[in-house]
């Protein structure tokens, strides 16, 4: 992980992470490539994992989900 | 009836409009041509009132829960009379699985609306929908937005959503999964609930990200330790200038 300050202007900087090739930066709720740390955030907060541990994002209903949800959908509409 | 089966009734009485328009026609007026054409838009005109007045309850109608739901509502079919306005949580699943597209204009040429503005939930709202353009979704009562938009791989454009402080929760996390195509959206009001993510959306334009910017509730004081973070991805984030990052991180957001 790198961390970078990046002065924005006479006033204000900015922390930023990066991760390293093959990584993600994670705080175990957020996953990115690049960081920009709010004003109460730390670098401490966050670590790398591997890209293959990114969890999967497709969190579509599954097939038992979405056929008990037409059958509700039905009921509703008044058909069974 | 199923909704599926009242259309296609619809669509199967067009002979007997047609024919009720030529006899009327022919009764009032001699049968002309210019009669025949106003008794079918007559008929026509009547079997839509009939349906849209009992499917919408002459605009009195609130659960819209699953009311358009499933594909064989397109944009053939959806020519809603009144405005579509769920109450509370019965703005959950209405769109979902639905085949209308471009919905923005055809609300606009039915003269009708989408409002939200009573509406606290909108879990799985348009949830896989093909549509690819929406009006001002004006969402300020709503606390639930998860899902709200999944699968919508077509959708290009909302012209403004509008989402207030009641907004909790991790709920925006998941509301924008897979909006592949999503280019121009602005956002009005607070963005105070955490974890919005719109890194699906790689063509978003500047100025959809940085009402995402301005929206943010300003957290620089907050001490209850809470990470909040917004994550646009890295082609979003390369997309604003370092000064334009520092106005989130400077109300104390994480950018991803």
């Amino acid at each position: 992980m790198i961390e970078t300050t990046i002065k924005v202007n006479d006033t204000m900087s900015m922390t930023k992470l990066t991760a390293s090739d093959g990584m993600v930066l994670t705080n175990d709720t957020i996953y990115g490539n690049e960081i920009y740390l709010g004003l109460n955030d730390s670098p401490s907060n966050w670590h790398e994992i591997p890209e293959s541990e990114v969890p999967s994002v497709d969190d579509y209903p599954s097939l038992e989900e979405e056929l008990a949800d037409a059958k509700d959908a039905l009921k509703i509409l008044g058909v069974e | 009836m199923s909704i599926a089966d009242k259309l296609t009734t619809i669509a199967g009485n067009q002979h007997r409009i047609y024919q009720a328009g030529y006899d009327k026609g022919k009764e009032e007026g001699g049968g002309s041509a210019e009669d025949y054409e106003k008794g079918v838009e007559d008929g026509k005109k009547a079997e839509y009132d009939a349906f849209w007045d009992a499917y919408q309850e002459n605009g009195n109608r609130k659960n819209y829960r699953y009311a358009f739901y499933r594909s064989y509502w397109n944009d053939t079919n959806f020519k809603p009379k009144y405005n579509i306005t769920p109450n509370a949580a019965d703005g959950q699943y209405i769109f979902q699985n639905c085949a209308v597209t471009d919905m923005k204009s055809i609300l606009e040429r039915q003269g009708v609306t989408i409002d939200f503005s009573k509406a606290t939930s909108l879990y799985y709202c348009f949830a896989n929908a093909m549509v690819t353009h929406l009006p001002e979704l004006n969402c300020a009562s709503c606390t639930n937005f998860q899902n709200m938009f999944i699968g919508c791989s077509n959708l290009v454009s909302i012209d403004k959503i509008t989402i207030s402080e009641k907004a909790t929760g991790a709920y925006l996390q998941l509301m924008f999964t897979s909006c592949d195509s999503l280019e121009h959206i602005i956002f009005d009001g607070v963005i105070a609930a955490n974890g919005l993510d719109v890194h699906w959306s790689t063509k978003l334009t500047h100025d959809s990200l940085m009402s995402i910017i301005n929206t943010l509730a300003d957290k620089s004081t907050d001490t209850s330790g809470t990470a909040w973070c917004v994550t646009l991805g890295t082609e979003n984030l390369a997309k604003l200038t370092d000064a334009e990052k520092a106005i989130a991180t400077g109300k104390g957001w994480t950018l991803a």
